[in-house]
């Protein structure tokens, strides 16, 4: 079912927070492409870039602090970097759904379910409210919240944080959009609860045809979920490629790194899980040699001295980092990379 | 808890690194700003006119019917009123009056205030009734309870300063209770009770020192409330005698001839919402200094 | 909900009560006697001994407390020393000018400060922010006679726009009663609009930073939807508390104001009452805008269940 059409676009897509003593550079050059109907997953720490790059696209960043520059922002045919705020909220909700990590908090607690939801298609689609609610009852079915006519009348207060969650899905989703970004869905979700979101997520693509921008720090989620996966370190992409290669053939000291700090499916893990030294640098320009190398196992003197460009590992998978050939052999005897083998 | 007294006490005597006082220096930061210079200066410039009232300007009582209603002259400044009297004489004391019942006020009202609000946050039950009390106080509208105080009590400058005090109380009781309940939510107070530090030392060392920059900011508004007030009660004819001279009285004087001479109620007026003014705002800078949640003004 | 309500009302009893106690034991902490006081200044002993029997000022406190409660409670709250009529009908013969007056500049306030606010919090520290928080600043700082004053002067005087003084009764015709109001109105609200102005601010100011306020942002919801749908409405609760807990300051500013423009209300009658120390009226007066701020806040209280969900589960 997967087309080579490409839903989202972005080439060289830089941040700035703030100017001068204070500033910020949140994103440096990333560039990715969304193709029709496939799962991207955005993978890294908290404070990598991955939300601000997906806030950056959809003009939600304050312009008095937030300074974004992108050769190239495209949506399916439309051009997202020169447009204006008003063309954009004509997009956000419409064209694309966006939904956050805390749903306790994402959904207002002062209107109806029924409400927040109607209130979208009425936004895009110009309905009635009848019609609106209509289309609102339609979604809380298909995202399986039972008894979907009385929920439409439900507070947020009055829902588990799994129905809030399905909730937020349901209105993101209610105006069918070409793409569905995901922001750490599942992070403030039980256990259980998050596999059935995940699963849910995974069939409304299927069956609404649409492509996701999967937001997490979890590797475990990305290999449950995702067609496609992106791993940024410090504002940059590091490594990108299709789940099996990247699990195969892990390829960047950062990856190695999130691998190691994996607990195994189906296994009592020997020893302790490893946890990657340090934490992600918050920089005021980015960094003139890989961010990723005063903490990095393998970091060699040129890692230190240079950026990596990106190099291809065929069947697009590509990496930037100069010790790949070592990390590989490295983790050629991890339990996950065995298991994707 | 395991932690014996002698230990915290070790604890505290151990020599610490240099640390500035953090509240002293958010106070210096706010003197810096360019309004909290401006309304302090123009504050100091009342306190002045207050000051100095009995040698800047003439007598403000004295009366002369030939000169009445007189424009500005270089005997009075700004003209004389209905009876002659001179009004810059009468402006310059009625400075006076204000800022000792702004003062005044804003002391008795946080003595009591700080005492009840204590003891309300440290006695569960006496602090419930006590509150009760306080609820219906603050049911009664405070410009109607001082001027049903100030009419039913002999006139003169103390009633109405304890008539506009009253009222006050209530609010200054809630805000330091709510500090007190606040302050023994917070883990080193409750280090300390578990330690066995008696009541009494619990309030001078943990409670009390946390009263304070909040009382000091609603103490200012309150005295600029209180200005209000009193001349309020003074307009109504129900403040100080008329041989007090006050801004209010002055206005209330100024009435019937308020169309054909309104600069009479311009002095007075513009005085006293300036004086108003620059306390609020001092009130304003002293509780963005003081108070990093940005308390909020509390009515 | 109901048992919401029930409870709210309940809470109210003891205040009253407590209210009452306050306002009986005011005659009570003047100096001197109180028959003499309630006599007024030119009673012969004769008639302050009759006084002192009618109001039973030779019983014990407690049982004089009694005796007056029950009265009240019967909306008989004793007559004026200075017309002899009873104090509840002096009352209700000026409710209307006092209530129009109130709910004008209620609606004007919430009009002007409550949107004032919310854009200012949406425009944090612009050129219009800044200005219309110096004018809040200024509104609490101008005591209400002297806003009165400068509105004659300029509309009343200068431009003739409304009349200079008096009230305009319901009966003769709503516009002009809303002409004579006018005024007293907008000084009234230029001073309550200040303290809700301030508050609402904070509250949007404090809303907007709220995860759901991205979730509207990225449904693509345009600027004013977002303000007033989802931010202003999940801060009506602290708005309408503000606006509860401000009418004790309107209610002085109703009693200054109805003095200023020579209205015939409430206010008015409490300000002639206290200068012929007419003390029966005094009492009930207070009574009065005391009960009526209860009662208001009592609505207040009501109104957050209709407002936010969570309170009324």
């Amino acid at each position: 079912m997967r087309t080579s059409d490409t839903v989202l676009t972005v080439s060289n897509l830089s941040l700035t927070f703030g100017r001068g003593k204070t500033a910020l550079q949140a994103l440096d050059n990333v560039s990715l492409s969304v193709k029709q109907g496939e799962i991207l997953s955005l993978v890294g720490e908290s404070g990598c870039g991955k939300s601000a790059a997906m806030m950056a696209i959809l003009g939600l960043l304050p312009k008095r602090v937030a300074h974004i520059s992108a050769s190239d922002i495209r949506l399916g045919d439309m051009d997202l970097a020169g447009a204006s705020q008003r063309a954009l909220r004509k997009i956000r909700g419409n064209r694309i759904g966006m939904i956050f990590q805390d749903p306790m908090t994402s959904l207002n607690p002062v209107h109806t379910v029924g409400f927040q939801i109607g209130e979208v298609v009425r936004r895009h689609r110009g309905v009635s409210w009848k019609q609106a609610r209509q289309q609102a009852l339609r979604m809380l079915d298909l995202v399986r919240i039972p008894d979907p006519a009385r929920r439409l009348a439900s507070y947020p207060h009055e829902l588990s944080g799994g129905m809030r969650q399905r909730v937020m899905i349901a209105m993101a989703l209610v105006c069918e959009p070409e793409l569905l970004i995901a922001d750490e869905p599942t992070t403030a979700l039980d256990v259980t609860v998050q596999a059935q979101i995940m699963a849910l997520i995974d069939e409304l693509r299927t069956d609404l045809g649409m492509s996701v921008v999967l937001i997490t720090h979890d590797l475990g989620v990305v290999a449950a979920a995702a067609d496609r996966v992106a791993v940024m370190y410090a504002g940059r992409i590091v490594e990108d490629g299709p789940v099996e290669a990247v699990f195969r053939r892990p390829s960047h000291g950062y990856t190695a790194g999130l691998m190691r700090s994996l607990p195994s499916d189906g296994q009592v893990h020997q020893g302790r899980l490893q946890e990657i030294p340090g934490s992600v640098p918050r920089l005021a320009r980015a960094a003139d040699h890989c961010a990723f190398a005063p903490r990095c196992a393998f970091a060699g003197s040129r890692c230190r001295r240079e950026v990596p460009q990106p190099s291809d590992l065929g069947s697009g998978h590509s990496t930037r980092c100069f010790e790949h050939a070592s990390v590989f052999a490295e983790l050629a005897e991890n339990s996950i990379v065995r298991a994707w083998r | 808890m395991a932690v014996s007294d002698s230990q915290i006490r070790l604890n505290a005597s151990a020599p610490v690194p240099e640390r500035r006082n953090p509240t002293l220096e958010a106070l210096m930061e706010a003197a810096r700003e360019p309004w909290t210079i401006i309304c302090s200066l123009i504050l100091l410039g009342f306190l002045a006119m207050a000051a100095l009232a009995p040698l800047l300007a003439g007598d403000p009582l004295a009366i002369n019917p030939a000169l009445r209603l007189r424009p500005p002259s270089f005997e009075a400044f700004w003209g004389t009123d209905h009876l002659g009297r001179d009004v810059f004489a009468r402006a310059m004391n009625g400075a006076r009056m204000s800022l000792t019942v702004g003062v005044s006020v804003a002391i008795l009202s946080a003595i009591p205030g700080v005492a009840i609000g204590i003891f309300a946050g440290m006695n569960r039950l006496g602090g419930a009734l006590v509150m009760r009390v306080i609820d219906a106080m603050m049911a009664i509208p405070a410009v109607l309870l001082a001027i049903a105080l100030a009419a039913l009590l002999q006139p003169g400058l103390t009633t109405l300063i304890i008539a506009i005090s009253i009222p006050e109380i209530p609010r200054m009781v809630r805000l330091v209770r709510s500090v007190v309940l606040s302050v023994r939510e917070q883990p080193y107070v409750d280090a300390a009770v578990s330690v066995g530090t008696g009541g009494l030392k619990l309030v001078t060392k943990h409670i009390l020192p946390n009263t304070i920059a909040p009382v000091i900011v609603q103490a200012t508004y309150a005295a600029a409330s209180a200005i209000i007030a009193s001349a309020v009660l003074s307009f109504l004819g129900v403040g100080t005698p008329p041989d007090i001279p006050s801004w209010g009285g002055m206005m209330a004087d100024a009435r019937k001839f308020f169309q054909f001479y309104p600069m009479l109620m311009v002095y007075p007026g513009a005085l006293l919402s300036l004086l108003v003014l620059v306390t609020n705002v001092l009130g304003d800078r002293l509780s963005d200094a003081l108070d990093p949640r940005k308390m909020a003004r509390s009515i | 909900m109901i048992r919401y309500a029930a409870a709210r009302i309940l809470a109210g009893i003891p205040t009253l009560l407590l209210v009452s106690v306050f306002i009986f034991s005011l005659a009570h902490i003047t100096p001197g006697d109180p028959a003499i006081l309630l006599a007024g200044d030119n009673a012969t002993p004769s008639q302050v001994a009759e006084i002192r029997t009618r109001l039973h000022l030779d019983l014990p406190l407690v049982q004089q407390f009694g005796l007056w409660l029950g009265d009240a409670l019967r909306l008989d709250l004793g007559k004026s020393i200075y017309s002899g009529k009873p104090v509840t009908q002096l009352i209700a013969q000026r409710v209307e000018p006092t209530l129009v007056l109130s709910f004008v500049t209620l609606v004007l306030t919430v009009l002007v400060a409550v949107p004032l606010g919310a854009v200012s919090a949406w425009k944090a520290n612009s050129i219009i922010d800044r200005i219309s928080m110096g004018i809040a600043v200024a509104g609490f700082s101008i005591p209400v006679f002297v806003i009165a004053y400068l509105l004659v002067y300029f509309f009343a005087v200068k431009l003739r726009l409304f009349p200079v003084q008096g009230y305009k009764w319901l009966a003769d015709g709503w516009m002009a009663t809303l002409n004579s109001v006018t005024l007293p109105a907008i000084a009234l609200a230029f001073v309550f609009s200040a303290l809700i102005a301030r508050v609402t601010r904070a509250s949007v100011l404090e809303a907007l930073g709220e995860n759901y306020i991205r979730t509207a942002h990225a449904k693509g919801l345009g600027a004013p939807r977002i303000l007033f749908v989802h931010a202003l409405r999940s801060v009506g609760v602290p708005v309408i508390t503000v606006i509860g807990i401000g009418f004790a300051t309107l209610i002085g500013g109703v009693v200054v104001t109805e003095s200023v423009f020579n209205i015939p209300g409430i206010g008015r009658l409490t300000v002639d009452a206290v200068t012929r120390r007419d003390y029966p009226v005094i009492q009930g007066v207070i009574l009065f805008f005391s009960v009526a701020l209860i009662f208001i806040n009592l609505l207040v209280d009501l109104s957050y269940a209709y407002i936010d969900p969570r309170i009324r589960g």
